[in-house]
């Protein structure tokens, strides 16, 4: 009898093809070329400019304003070492973390170059009106002497004690809580696949129930298995996983914001329009 | 009724095609017509962040005063860029409103650009600083506007063009958009030495 086999070359053409395809899929999904890498931390310092208690002090101090100030800003700061534009760069590394609630728009983003001695705070389309673009020019120039001596924690914590005071006299407020659980309806991974999973087995049991529901009316033999089906209260099971789903999103929604890790930071949505200023030290 | 069959899913195939692009094409068209609105109101922003510059600057400038001033007269009574009704005129009319007034304040900031050099007690006057941190701000949010109205027809483009939706779009209207490509002339940066301050 001859057996149908597939040959190893044949195989082989199949599996590149495969692998071909893959790659072209793996590409296409990668975003456009030269998009800016959202930021994923309050302070971002890859080339460790700052030490470690000093990373540590910023990051607790955003914390604390974005909990305290009335318009609850998303601020964050990245040493990036050498950048081309710096006004660029800003405006597209904020586009892409999304800082700021969607909506609100109360982000912020402080960047420094040090390598070419320049500094932008790039400005949330929400905090225009409050922190105009000669604002923030006067905050970063006020920086300067910390930034020439090279104290750049000194610097950081300058500005964000000078925008603090701007924006504890602005009347810009936001609902930190209304706005997160509105923009971060998303639930993770595991509670996705129980709440999907649940409901997937729901609809098939309940199926098979009617399904046997109806041979009984008809007088037919049930088997145990349809009994069993009959017995259950698919009411009841219905409204825990929805109580599942419902749970596992306003903790996920509470959890929002980089809340979990101290340091992280998730997208809230914001955006801005390139307002702030620049300078040079 | 079976021969009705497939002429009817033929038809409801049709109008659904039709119905889901032409959402998409409402979409990306409005996605284009914000973007537009925003560069108009950031370059009208920049316009008349320039009078008062021209203003500061009058006191300082020999050579170009009279240049300064040409500039002031052309531009009045002109209707501001932001007052245009984008329904009123074609996209192409539009962008080259945009473009006509981007390149005018351009030669101007140039203009200025020349005093601001050839005086250092200018670079040091407060209200012309702080004037110039505003219009160097305009220009950033000119670029990124300019930039996101450029992403917006790309998508509006690739939504018209792309099958299945070119079946559709000449049909409702929706024709291929041109790109606004601002020439070089038209994004001088002003410039000042903010160390003197």
């Amino acid at each position: 009898m001859n057996v149908p086999t597939v040959s190893r070359p044949l195989l082989t053409r199949t599996l590149h093809l495969v692998l071909a395809v893959t790659a072209l899929l793996c590409l296409s999904l990668t975003g456009p070329a030269g998009a800016a890498t959202p930021l994923t931390e309050l302070v971002t310092d890859p080339h460790q400019s700052l030490s470690g208690q000093e990373q540590d002090q910023l990051v607790q101090k955003l914390t604390d304003l974005r909990q305290t100030l009335p318009s609850h800003p998303h601020i964050l700061i990245v040493l990036p070492g050498h950048v081309d534009d710096i006004d660029q760069y800003a405006n597209e590394t904020f586009h892409a973390s999304g800082i700021g609630q969607k909506g609100q728009d109360n982000g912020l983003l402080i960047v420094l170059d040090i390598p070419d001695n320049q500094a932008r705070i790039e400005v949330g389309y929400g905090f225009e009106g409050d922190l105009t673009d000669l604002q923030t020019f006067n905050i970063l120039h006020a920086a300067q002497p910390d930034l020439k001596a090279g104290h750049y924690a000194a610097a950081l914590n300058g500005m964000l004690d000078s925008i603090a005071d701007i924006l504890r006299k602005s009347e810009t407020q936001v609902h930190e809580e209304q706005a997160t659980s509105d923009t971060d309806f998303n639930i993770n991974g595991f509670d996705l696949a129980l709440g999907v999973g649940g409901m997937v087995l729901f609809a098939l049991g309940s199926g098979f129930t009617v399904r046997a529901q109806r041979r009984e009316a008809q007088g037919l033999p049930l088997s145990i298995f349809d009994r069993f089906l009959i017995s259950i209260p698919w009411d009841v099971i219905l409204s825990l996983l929805i109580n599942i789903l419902s749970a596992a999103s306003r903790n996920n929604a509470n959890s929002s914001g980089g809340d979990k890790k101290r340091n992280s930071y998730k997208s809230g949505g914001g955006d801005s329009g390139g307002g702030g200023a620049k300078d040079s030290w | 009724m079976r021969k009705l069959l497939i002429p009817a899913i033929l038809v409801i195939g049709i109008i659904a095609l039709l119905g889901s692009s032409y959402n998409r094409f409402m979409g990306a068209d409005q996605n284009v017509k914000e973007q537009m609105g925003q560069l108009q109101n950031e370059v009208q922003r920049q316009t008349d962040l320039i009078p008062n510059l021209v203003n500061t600057v009058k006191g300082y400038a020999t050579h170009e005063h009279d240049t300064l001033t040409d500039y002031a007269a052309a531009r009045s009574g002109e209707t501001p860029l932001n007052r245009i009704d984008p329904r009123s005129v074609s996209d192409e009319d539009l962008q080259k409103k945009i473009l006509d007034a981007q390149t005018r304040n351009a030669q101007e900031i140039k203009a200025i650009n020349v005093v601001a050099e050839q005086s250092p007690q200018l670079q040091a006057n407060q209200n012309f600083t702080s004037l110039m941190v505003q219009l160097e701000g305009t220009q950033n949010r000119i670029t990124v506007a300019r930039q996101r109205l450029q992403q917006a027809i790309l998508a509006y483009n690739q939504t018209v063009m792309h099958f299945p939706g070119n079946l559709a779009a000449g049909i409702m209207g929706y024709h291929q958009r041109v790109y606004y490509e601002a020439s070089p002339a038209a994004q001088t940066p002003p410039v000042v030495d903010f160390s003197k301050h």
